[in-house]
């Protein structure tokens, strides 16, 4: 397919379009990267201004609870009633005990000063569902938890809550024994509401407050003026140059630009959320770059070109393509990322390349023991070896009998053969658990009878793993022996005709005729299979469960474990889904490279 | 044209009387009773709906989700605001879903005279960090089921025990049976030579001499020259004890409907280890109703949580169902107090221990199978496989963050 050139006359056409095509792309990644740190950044600051706020308040109401009790601290709550705003709202609370169980105990509101007016006022705005008191309670309760001494909080709700959490001890309460501690949260409505628990003996004090720091604004200015800056570079360089490297000096134009408005952007955010801005910013500007890059070697000029030429076809593919992209593509990017991160508690943590180095270190287990990931890759390769290779010679050699001519009833075999593949898999694997049984088991008695010692079969791992190579090979021949079938009735009849006017023995006929030309047609299938038993979950988690002491575990089964059996890690089953992936992405491309090779051979020869 | 048309309205009408249903004051309750359990738990369900008409409180609408779909439903739903008001689940999960902020604590509400309707232990095993995160509504631990034909009087010591049962062992025919490398099964041993798999305060206390003595007798029992038959799975006890071919079997309440008709049977409390004169106390399982912690009327939910487990619904359910119920009142009801299988499991809940509900467990399950299985099957020497069972259950139990 050649590249349609553009005219003269179209020139700054191109490189203007790659150009804004660029810039969009860029400036829409560096915009949401800004617009998230814009909201961090005001969260951040408006709950820190009113956590010292509440703090202040909140440790004067203590100290005099502190000395005074209840009725002292309420005093000093009416005493600063003008320092509340109208969205203030201050609970003092009794701690009611519970006599030998602890987990009921209660703080119960004795008052409640809403802003502005003494009292119980309105309740103020609280979490959808949950009772105001009930909320004083839980912030009460939180802060008794913590204890003496802790000065961080993190709030599930809230991750960059850990910022805001004041540390103990307010400057104006130093002689309360009990510690002040602050929580921020964030309110079902509208912005971050501040929260803050003082303790004081069996009182507590919850002060809400509702703050408003407006975020920091768009720096439009920047954007505008580097904008305009590229667009009329790219419109210089079309007129002078050929359009791909205009497009790319366009691309580069915009990419420069994208960056230098992120950067201004970081700035007007602040320091710590920042970093969201400038990353996004950066990947947005090399967006732009990869743009341009393409557009220069003129893919994007082919892909139209294509998709104007195939119309029909691309229209018919569409739904089967964005269907893949959404059943495939998504869950596979997410488990691909999903590997980055470590899971606990419900709460995802991104952890870099943590999980890939704690599996290929062995996590610490030394080489021989089962949850080393060298031990299982070994344990998985032999399993997957020694399946295809019992597969396939017991599925061929089935084939090569059913296909001999003089064979009679031969579709009564071909159905019982072909049944073991018929029956669902984790049923065949649960017969033939219960079939491994030691006391009363099918095989023992077997064994007992012709007068052999029973074997314990889930006690030493070569017996473990014999039973579920047993299990996999009845699961597994049938369908190689069916494909060697197809294969065998592929090959021409002319050929075996004219080996036996020239002589050749049976076995000559096998090596030179049969199998050469059964190799392309079985090389798909045994790749397939070989996928299929690396990763036969069912086989493994049934017959076997990994017994003795996991040693029988593959690398899916391991995974698996990982996510759901050892304490939710989700982020390193996903990683061990990754590299399962690496591997047999490796293996497939180097058996199909070798199979064309062959291929090849064998149609020069 | 048209045809599309007319399913777009019929969708449109089918989406609008939809949320037509939701708008109603109501409160979803997920379970996974089935059977007798279901209808027990709807009959209770109906009374409350009959009473909250007038009253004006919101009506209570049943979901069965299935047992094993549950847990992945609740952690993914709830966050989402897409799950229940109220859930139905065993406690040993409370302490991974109130760090996830899954479940509401409730202590706020619950007042002394609710509290003192359950078995201590019971309502204790629903707390967390001293928080409480639900009612209880039935009680699970293990027993020793005995076939009377072959043990007249079920054993009292773990030394009688073993008397009885080589006495008892022979060809194909076996004194005990019990799920040898489960620490929910061996948890009973475990406490009954005085260990423990978490401490008081959280750790993770799993290599310990008690822990290792308990091994040991479990290898006793289960190992070579022992009474129990190998590879003991659920179906390979209830055939055999049907058979007549086991004496005895540790199981739960759940075995009751595994055993044949006409097979003559009792039920007993786990016998007193010998070596410590302590009883062997079994994991006690709470099944408890939740409140979700987006739920949108919590308050309500927390009545209803209180209605299902009260007193009379107890009863109802113990009566119907044959559930264990935690409350005390229950038992004094003289049909509940007749029943058999109800008090033996009874007096066997007064002695066991709640299964904890730390996060931490879910590392130490499979962590302390994987001992139990070398001790026991591959006779590995017991300090050894449970030193390696700590160092893995304590690598991997994280600390949650607060």
């Amino acid at each position: 397919m050649t590249t349609p050139e553009p005219t003269a006359r179209r020139r700054p056409r191109t490189a203007l379009l790659t150009t804004l095509a660029a810039l969009l792309c860029g400036l829409a990644l560096a915009g949401l990267g800004f617009v998230r740190a814009r909201n961090a950044g005001a969260e951040r600051q408006s709950r820190a201004i009113a956590v010292a706020e509440a703090e202040q308040l909140v440790a004067e109401i203590a100290s005099a609870a502190h000395k005074g009790g209840a009725r002292a601290a309420l005093a000093r709550l009416e005493a600063l009633r003008a320092a509340l705003r109208a969205s203030d709202r201050i609970d003092l609370l009794e701690l009611l005990p519970s006599a030998g169980r602890p987990f009921l105990r209660r703080y119960a509101l004795l008052a409640t000063l809403q802003g502005g007016s003494a009292g119980a006022g309105t309740p103020a705005a609280s979490p959808a569902g949950a009772s105001p008191r009930k909320s004083a309670h839980d912030l009460a309760e939180r802060a008794r938890s913590l204890g003496h001494g802790v000065a961080q909080l993190v709030d599930p709700d809230a991750p960059s809550a850990d910022e805001a959490a004041a540390t103990p001890g307010s400057p104006a309460a130093p002689t309360a024994p009990t510690p002040t501690h602050s929580r921020a949260g964030r309110d079902g409505s509208g912005g971050p509401t501040v929260r803050a628990a003082a303790l004081s003996g069996s009182y507590a004090l919850v002060i809400e407050r509702l703050p408003a720091v407006g975020p920091a604004a768009l720096p439009g200015g920047t954007l505008l003026i580097c904008a305009l800056l590229a667009l009329a570079i790219a419109l210089l360089a079309g007129l002078v140059l050929s359009p791909r490297v205009a497009a790319l000096v366009g691309a580069i134009a915009a990419a420069a630009a994208i960056a230098w408005t992120a950067r201004a952007g970081a700035r007007a955010v602040g320091i710590p959320e920042a970093e969201t801005a400038r990353v996004l910013g950066a990947v947005g500007a090399l967006a732009a770059l990869a743009i341009g890059v393409l557009a220069a070697r003129g893919s994007f000029a082919r892909a139209l070109a294509a998709l104007r030429a195939h119309r029909v076809a691309y229209i018919y593919l569409l739904p089967a393509a964005a269907t893949t992209l959404l059943l495939v593509g998504v869950p596979f990017a997410v488990g691909l990322a999903l590997g980055f991160f470590d899971h606990a508690h419900g709460r995802y943590d991104f952890v870099g390349i943590d999980n890939f180095v704690e599996i290929l270190s062995g996590g610490g287990h030394p080489f021989g023991d089962p949850l080393n990931f060298w031990f299982t890759l070994g344990v998985t390769l032999l399993w997957t070896f020694v399946n295809v290779i019992l597969h396939v010679g017991i599925g061929l050699g089935l084939a090569l009998l059913l296909s001999r001519p003089k064979l009679r009833m031969r579709g009564l075999y071909r159905v019982l053969l072909v049944l073991p593949w018929a029956v669902p898999n984790y049923i065949t694997a649960l017969i033939w658990r219960g079939m491994f049984q030691q006391h009363h088991g099918a095989v023992n008695s077997l064994l007992g009878a012709l007068g052999l010692s029973k074997v314990a079969w889930f006690s030493s791992f070569s017996a473990a793993f014999s039973a579920n190579v047993v299990t996999n090979t009845w699961l597994g021949f049938p369908f190689m022996m069916v494909v060697s079938m197809g294969a065998l009735a592929a090959i021409p009849k002319e050929l075996y005709e004219a080996a036996a006017v020239d002589g050749a023995s049976r076995f000559t006929t096998f090596s030179r005729i049969t199998m050469p030309l059964l190799g392309p047609a079985l090389m798909p299938a045994v790749i397939l299979g070989s996928i299929w038993t690396f990763n036969m979950f069912n086989v493994i988690y049934l017959v076997s469960e990994g017994r003795p002491g996991g040693a029988t575990d593959i690398l899916v089964t391991e995974a698996y474990r990982w996510a759901f059996e050892r304490g939710d890690r989700y982020g390193l089953a996903a990683a061990y889904a990754t590299l399962i992936f690496i591997v047999l992405a490796v293996y497939t491309l180097l058996a199909n490279r070798g199979a064309r090779r062959r291929e090849a051979m064998l149609e020069r020869s | 044209m048209k045809r599309l048309a007319c399913l777009l309205l019929a969708a449109l009408a089918l989406a609008a009387s939809s949320c037509g249903d939701e708008r109603g004051a109501r409160i979803v309750l997920w379970h996974s009773y089935r059977g007798a359990e279901r209808d027990a738990l709807q009959a209770a369900a109906e009374r409350w709906n009959a009473r909250a008409r007038g009253a004006g409180e919101p009506q209570l609408r049943l979901v069965a989700v299935p047992y094993e779909a549950m847990v992945d439903k609740i952690s993914a739903a709830v966050p989402n605001g897409n799950g229940p008001d109220l859930f139905i689940f065993a406690h040993d999960r409370i302490g991974t879903w109130a760090e996830a902020g899954v479940i509401e604590p409730i202590s706020y509400w619950v007042d002394d005279a609710t509290a003192d309707r359950y078995l201590p232990q019971a309502l204790a095993a629903l707390a967390y960090r001293e928080r409480l995160y639900g009612l209880p509504l039935a009680v699970k631990c293990t027993a020793l089921f005995y076939r009377k034909s072959s043990v007249p009087t079920p054993p009292a010591t773990t030394d009688e025990l073993l008397t009885m049962g080589r006495a008892l062992t022979r060809a194909g025919h076996f004194g005990l049976g019990y799920e040898v490398h489960k620490l929910y099964f061996h948890a009973a041993w475990l406490h009954g030579f005085g260990g423990q798999v978490l401490d008081p305060s959280g750790r993770v206390d799993i290599a310990t001499p008690a822990a290792a003595a308990a091994a040991d007798f479990a290898r006793t029992l289960a190992g070579p020259g022992g009474i129990v038959p190998a590879e003991p799975s659920p179906a390979l006890l209830s055939s055999l004890f049907n058979d007549g071919k086991l004496a005895m079997v540790i199981s739960g309440p759940w075995f009751v409907d595994e055993i044949a008709k006409g097979v003559d049977y009792g039920i007993a409390p786990l016998p007193v280890v010998s070596a410590t004169g302590l009883p062997a106390a079994p994991y006690l399982g709470v099944e408890g109703v939740l409140v979700s912690a987006r739920a949108h009327d919590k308050r309500a939910a927390y009545r209803i949580a209180a209605a299902l487990t009260d007193d009379a619904s107890a009863i109802a359910r113990a009566r119907a169902a044959r559930q264990i119920v935690p409350n005390l009142a229950a038992y004094r009801d003289p049909e509940v107090a007749r029943d058999p299988v109800v008090s033996a499991f009874r007096g066997a809940a007064e002695r066991a221990r709640a299964m904890p509900s730390d996060p931490a467990m879910g590392s130490i399950w499979s962590a302390y199978d994987r001992a139990l299985e070398k001790v026991v099957v591959l006779g590995e020497r017991a300090p050894g496989a449970l030193s390696a069972a700590h160092g893995e259950a304590e690598r991997y139990a994280r600390a949650p963050a607060r």
